[in-house]
C-alpha cells in the first residue's frame, strides 16, 4: 500500500470510479488465449466436477465429471478438454525451428500458448489437477498398490498443466496469469484485499453497469461463485443431482436427464464467471502494453515453453521430481529473487505512474534538463589521467529528498546510464536545481541527455535498475544438512480405491 | 466464574434471536475483532450473528459445503471403523501403542442428543480419565468423542474433541481428524494447520485442567505432542502427523481469559435495543435493519476487512462504512495512512487542496496528499502528451 494507493482509494470514492493506478500493461495477452474456468467439489482439491474453457468469448466448451470422486470417470470426464487442449497448447512447438547457430529449437514468441484464469485459486487447482496425473502409470504394473494404467495422453497433459502452474510463480512471465491479480495492478477501487480477490465484485468496481453505483454492482456480483469451489449454498442443488445421478446408476437406470440437470446448473455457474473473464481480458487488453522490456519477457517464456517440451519429448516423456532437492530449491529461490528484482525495476521504469511512489519517498528525482557538460573531466581514484564524466543539471519541481551521493539510473535506460547525486541547489518555491554526474553509460548516455537538454525535455534518475547481480554459483558440495528428500512419492491414488 | 452466566439481561438481549453454545468456531469468529462492541454483546448474549439477518438483502452466506461435511464424515468413519484400527495404527505410529489390551471408548453412542447427552458424556469422559490416571485396567485407550467442559465467556461449554488417545503410562495425547489431504507430505493450506493447532492447543487446555481435576498432574502425562490425522494424498488412507501444542495452548488460554464478560452487561442492557428484533422473521425488511441499529448504536462497530468472512452482519456494517466514506472500506492499511481523516471523501478534498484541520496538519497528512496528488496529476497529463 503506498501513498499513491490511498490517494487514487480516495479519488476513486468520491468520483464513483476505479482510478487507473498503472497505465502500462506488463504482461502480454494473446489474441486467443486458452481461458479455463475450473469448479472442484468442496473439500476434494485433486478432482474436478466441471470445467468450462475456449479461446473465443462466444464459444463455450464445458465438461461436467458426475461423479468427481471416482476416479475412471474423472480421468475418461477429461478426454474432451485434453483433445482440445493439447493441439493448442503444444501448436507453437510443432512450429518450432531447430537454430544451428544456438544448438536448440527456437520457439515463435507470437505463437506461445497462453492460459488465463479468473484468480490464482484457480491455477492452483489446474496444478493439483496436474500433479495427480503427471504420474499415472502408462503400463501394467506388478506392483499391487499400483492404480490401473492410464492413456500417454492423460499424463502428458498433467505434465504440461503441472508444469504450466508452476510458471505462474515466475516473475513477469505470460504463459499462465490469472485476470484479479492482473486486475488489481492496474486498478485502485473502494475495497478491501478480500473483496479485490473476487474477479467478479473487482470487475463490478472498475466497470459497473450504466447507471448502477460501482458498491451495488460489486455487492450483486461477490455473491457469484467465481471458482474453484462454488459458494455452499449454490452446491445444494449440485450435490442433490450428483447423489441423485449416483442412486439412479445404482438402480441401472438412466441418466441422461439429470445428467443434462447437472450440465445446466454447472453451466449457470460457469457462465458469469466466463463472461466476466473475457471483459476483464478486453480491458486489458485496452491499456497500452510496455514496449520495451515485454518483449524480452515473452522470449524468456518462448525459451521457457521450448524447454519443457522438448523434455516432454524427450526419453523421460516430461519426468520430473514431486519436490526439489534442497540445491534445486536453493537454487530457485536465488534465481526468484534475482528475477523479481529486475522486473520490479522494468516495471517501475516503464510506466509514469509508477514513479510517483518513487519519488515521493526520495527513489528518484525527475526533472527538465538544463544543462549537459560533456566535456567535464576529473581524476577518478586510482586514475593518473582526468577522464570524462559529464555534468547533468536537472530542474526539479519540488524539492528532491533523494541523499547526494546516491546512485541513480536513469529511467530510460536503467540498465546502462548511471549517475551519482553530486549537489542539490532548493530554491525558495520549493524547487530544486541537482547535479548529478555520469558514472556509467557516459558516451551514449551523455549524448542522448544533451539532445534532450537541447529541447528542454525532462528525465528520470531512480534507485530502479535492471543490472541485478546475479546469484552465485552453488558450492559443489553439499552441506550435511541438505539430504535429498526421503519421500518419493509419485502416483497419488490409493490401491484399489475409487477416490 | 463459574456456572452459567446467562441470566434476566442477557435474555433480553437475545430477545428471540437464535442462540448458541460455546464451540471452537465460535470462539474463532469472535476473536477476529475483539474491537467491536456488538460483536462483544452477541457473544457475552450467544447469539448466533450467522443468521441474524436471514431473509433480509444484508444476509451474508454462510455454512459450508455439503461435498467438504460429507468428506469430513468419511473421514472420521474411518477412524472409528474395526474397532479403531486405523486410529490406534496412527497412534501406534506416531507414539508407539501396544497391541495388546486395546480399549476404545465410543463416546458418541448410547448418550443420545442434547444438553444433557452432552453432560452425561462429559460426566463419562471424567470417569475414563480419572481410570487412565490411576492406571486402570480396564481404563481406554482411547476416548472418542471425548467432551470437555470448560467455563468460556462466563458460560459452561461442552466441547467435544476427536479423539483423546491415552497409552499406558499413562500419557494422554490429543488427536484431530482433518478431511483435507498431505500430498506429498505437505499440507497445501498453513492457515488450516494453523487453525486445527488452535483448535487442539484449546483441547489440551481443558485435558489438563481435567486431569488436574481428577487429581492427576498433566505436566508429567499430558503430552505436548498432538497428532492431526488426515488423509495421505488423494485416497483415504490417514495419517498422522505430530504437531508441537505448547505454544497453541499458550494461545488458548490467553484467548479464553480475554473472552467478554456477560456480568458487564447486566444492568446495562436496553430492552430496545434487542437481537431478538433484528431476527425477527415474521417483521418487515427495514423494521429489522432498523432494530439492528438501535443495538449497534448502543453497543458500536468497528468494522473491518476480516469481518466480510467471519461476521453474519459485516453487510450491515459495510454498508454503514460506506454511507460515512469510512477508511475502513480499503482495509487497515490505508487507515493507518490516513491518521486522523475522517473519511475518504475528505481524504481527496485535502489532496485537492482544501485547508486541513490542525490534527490533518499536524500528522502530515494533507501534505502528502496534495503532494502526491501534484505528481499523479503531472505523471498523467505527461503520459497523455499533455503536460510539460
Amino acid at each position: 500500500m503506498s501513498h499513491l494507493d490511498v490517494l487514487l482509494a480516495a479519488a476513486a470514492a468520491d468520483t464513483r470510479q476505479a482510478q487507473l493506478r498503472r497505465v502500462v500493461r506488463q504482461r502480454r495477452i494473446a489474441d486467443d488465449p486458452i481461458v479455463l474456468v475450473p469448479f472442484q467439489p468442496g473439500g476434494e482439491a485433486h478432482t474436478l466436477a466441471a470445467l468450462g474453457w475456449g479461446d473465443d468469448p462466444n464459444d463455450l466448451h464445458q465438461l461436467v465429471i458426475a461423479q468427481p470422486l471416482n476416479r475412471t470417470q474423472l480421468f475418461q470426464g477429461l478426454e474432451p478438454f485434453i483433445e482440445w487442449f493439447t493441439p493448442r497448447f503444444e501448436a507453437a512447438w510443432d512450429q518450432a525451428e531447430w537454430d544451428d547457430e544456438t544448438g536448440r529449437f527456437l520457439v515463435d514468441p507470437t505463437l506461445l500458448p497462453q492460459v488465463l484464469t479468473a484468480n490464482p485459486a484457480s491455477i492452483a487447482a489446474l496444478g493439483r489437477m496436474g500433479r495427480r496425473l503427471s504420474y499415472l502409470p502408462t503400463e501394467t504394473s506388478d506392483d499391487p498398490d499400483a492404480p490401473d494404467p492410464v492413456p500417454a495422453e492423460l499424463v502428458r497433459f498433467g505434465r504440461s498443466l503441472r508444469w504450466l502452474a508452476g510458471q505462474a510463480t515466475a516473475s513477469g512471465q505470460s504463459l499462465i496469469l490469472d485476470l484479479v491479480t492482473l486486475s488489481q495492478f492496474h486498478w485502485v477501487t473502494v475495497q478491501s484485499i478480500g473483496e479485490r480477490a473476487h474477479l467478479g465484485a473487482l470487475d463490478a468496481w472498475i466497470d459497473p453497469p450504466a447507471g448502477i453505483d460501482p458498491d451495488d454492482a460489486a455487492d450483486l456480483a461477490e455473491r457469484l461463485s467465481i471458482g474453484p469451489y462454488a459458494v455452499p449454498s449454490q452446491e445444494h442443488a449440485i450435490a442433490d443431482t450428483i447423489t441423485a445421478i449416483g442412486e439412479t446408476e445404482r438402480a441401472g437406470e438412466p441418466t441422461d436427464e439429470l445428467a443434462q440437470q447437472l450440465h445446466d446448473l454447472w453451466r449457470a455457474r460457469i457462465e458469469p464467471v466466463w463472461e466476466r473473464c473475457w471483459r476483464s481480458i478486453d480491458r486489458l487488453r485496452s491499456l497500452e502494453a510496455d514496449t520495451v522490456y515485454l518483449p524480452s519477457r515473452v522470449q524468456h517464456d518462448a525459451d521457457s515453453y521450448g524447454r519443457q517440451l522438448l523434455w516432454l519429448d524427450g526419453e523421460t516423456g516430461g519426468r520430473a521430481r514431486t519436490r526439489d532437492t534442497p540445491r534445486q530449491a536453493i537454487w530457485a529461490k536465488k534465481m526468484a529473487e534475482y528475477s523479481q528484482g529486475v522486473l520490479e525495476a522494468q516495471e517501475t521504469v516503464t510506466d509514469p505512474l509508477a514513479m510517483v511512489d518513487e519519488i515521493l519517498v526520495g527513489r528518484a528525482i525527475t526533472g527538465r534538463v538544463v544543462g549537459v557538460d560533456l566535456d567535464h573531466k576529473e581524476l577518478r581514484p586510482g586514475n593518473k589521467n582526468a577522464t570524462s564524466v559529464p555534468v547533468v543539471t536537472l530542474q526539479c519541481g519540488r524539492r528532491c529528498l533523494v541523499p547526494i551521493g546516491r546512485k541513480l539510473w536513469w529511467t530510460e535506460d536503467c540498465g546502462r546510464v548511471c549517475a551519482v547525486l553530486t549537489a542539490v541547489e532548493h530554491d525558495e518555491d520549493a524547487s530544486a536545481l541537482v547535479t548529478l554526474k555520469l558514472d556509467k553509460g557516459i558516451r551514449d548516455g551523455g549524448d542522448r541527455l544533451a539532445a534532450l537538454a537541447a529541447v528542454g525535455g525532462t528525465a528520470c534518475f531512480s534507485t530502479y535498475t535492471t543490472t541485478q547481480f546475479f546469484p552465485s554459483k552453488l558450492p559443489p558440495g553439499d552441506p550435511f544438512t541438505h539430504t535429498e528428500p526421503t519421500l518419493i512419492v509419485e502416483h497419488l491414488e490409493d490401491a484399489g480405491e475409487v477416490a | 466464574m463459574s456456572g452459567n452466566a446467562d441470566n434476566d439481561d442477557l435474555d433480553v438481549l437475545a430477545g428471540g434471536a437464535k442462540r448458541t453454545g460455546r464451540s471452537v468456531r465460535g470462539i474463532a469468529q469472535w476473536a477476529h475483532n475483539t474491537g467491536c462492541g456488538t460483536n462483544n454483546a452477541a457473544f457475552a448474549a450467544r447469539v448466533d450473528l450467522d443468521q441474524l439477518l436471514k431473509g433480509t438483502p444484508l444476509e451474508a452466506e454462510y455454512g459450508q459445503s455439503r461435498f467438504a461435511i460429507a468428506r469430513g464424515q468419511r473421514v472420521e468413519r474411518i477412524g472409528r471403523d474395526n474397532n479403531y484400527e486405523k486410529t490406534f495404527e496412527v497412534l501406534d505410529e506416531a507414539f508407539g501403542y501396544p497391541d495388546d489390551g486395546r480399549i476404545a471408548l465410543d463416546m458418541r453412542r448410547g448418550h443420545g442428543f442434547g444438553n444433557d447427552a452432552l453432560d452425561a458424556r462429559a460426566e463419562a469422559t471424567k470417569v475414563a480419565v480419572a481410570k487412565i490416571v490411576a492406571g486402570a485396567k480396564d481404563a481406554p485407550n482411547i476416548i472418542d468423542g471425548a467432551v470437555l467442559k470448560a467455563d468460556i465467556g462466563g458460560y459452561q461449554a461442552r466441547l467435544e474433541a476427536d479423539t483423546l488417545g491415552a497409552r499406558t503410562g499413562p500419557e494422554f495425547h490429543v488427536a484431530e481428524f482433518k478431511s483435507w489431504a498431505k500430498v506429498d507430505g505437505q499440507f497445501a493450506d498453513a492457515g488450516k494447520v494453523g487453525d486445527a493447532l488452535r483448535q487442539m492447543g484449546l483441547y489440551s487446555l481443558l485435558v489438563a485442567q481435567l486431569i488436574e481435576e481428577v487429581g492427576g498432574d498433566p505436566d508429567l502425562i499430558l503430552s505436548d505432542v498432538g497428532l492431526l490425522v488426515t488423509p495421505r494424498n488423494v485416497g483415504l488412507h490417514l495419517v498422522g502427523s505430530k504437531l508441537s501444542l505448547g505454544r497453541a495452548r499458550t494461545v488458548a488460554e490467553t484467548t479464553l481469559a480475554a473472552l467478554p464478560d456477560p456480568a458487564a452487561l447486566v444492568g446495562h442492557v436496553d430492552p430496545d435495543a434487542t437481537f431478538g428484533a433484528i431476527a425477527d422473521l415474521a417483521a418487515a425488511d427495514d423494521d429489522r435493519l432498523e432494530a439492528l441499529e438501535r443495538v449497534t448504536d448502543v453497543y458500536g462497530i468497528e468494522y473491518r476487512q476480516s469481518c466480510l468472512s467471519s461476521c453474519g452482519l459485516a453487510h450491515f456494517c459495510r454498508h454503514k462504512a460506506r454511507e460515512v466514506g469510512a477508511p475502513d472500506l480499503c482495509g487497515s492499511n490505508v487507515v493507518r495512512m490516513l491518521p486522523g481523516v475522517s473519511s475518504l471523501q475528505r481524504a481527496h478534498a485535502l489532496a485537492d487542496g482544501v485547508t486541513p484541520t490542525d490534527e490533518e496538519r499536524a500528522t502530515g497528512v494533507a501534505e502528502v496528499l496534495l503532494d502526491t496528488n501534484s505528481l499523479y496529476k503531472t505523471a498523467i497529463a505527461q503520459h497523455e502528451g499533455t503536460g510539460p
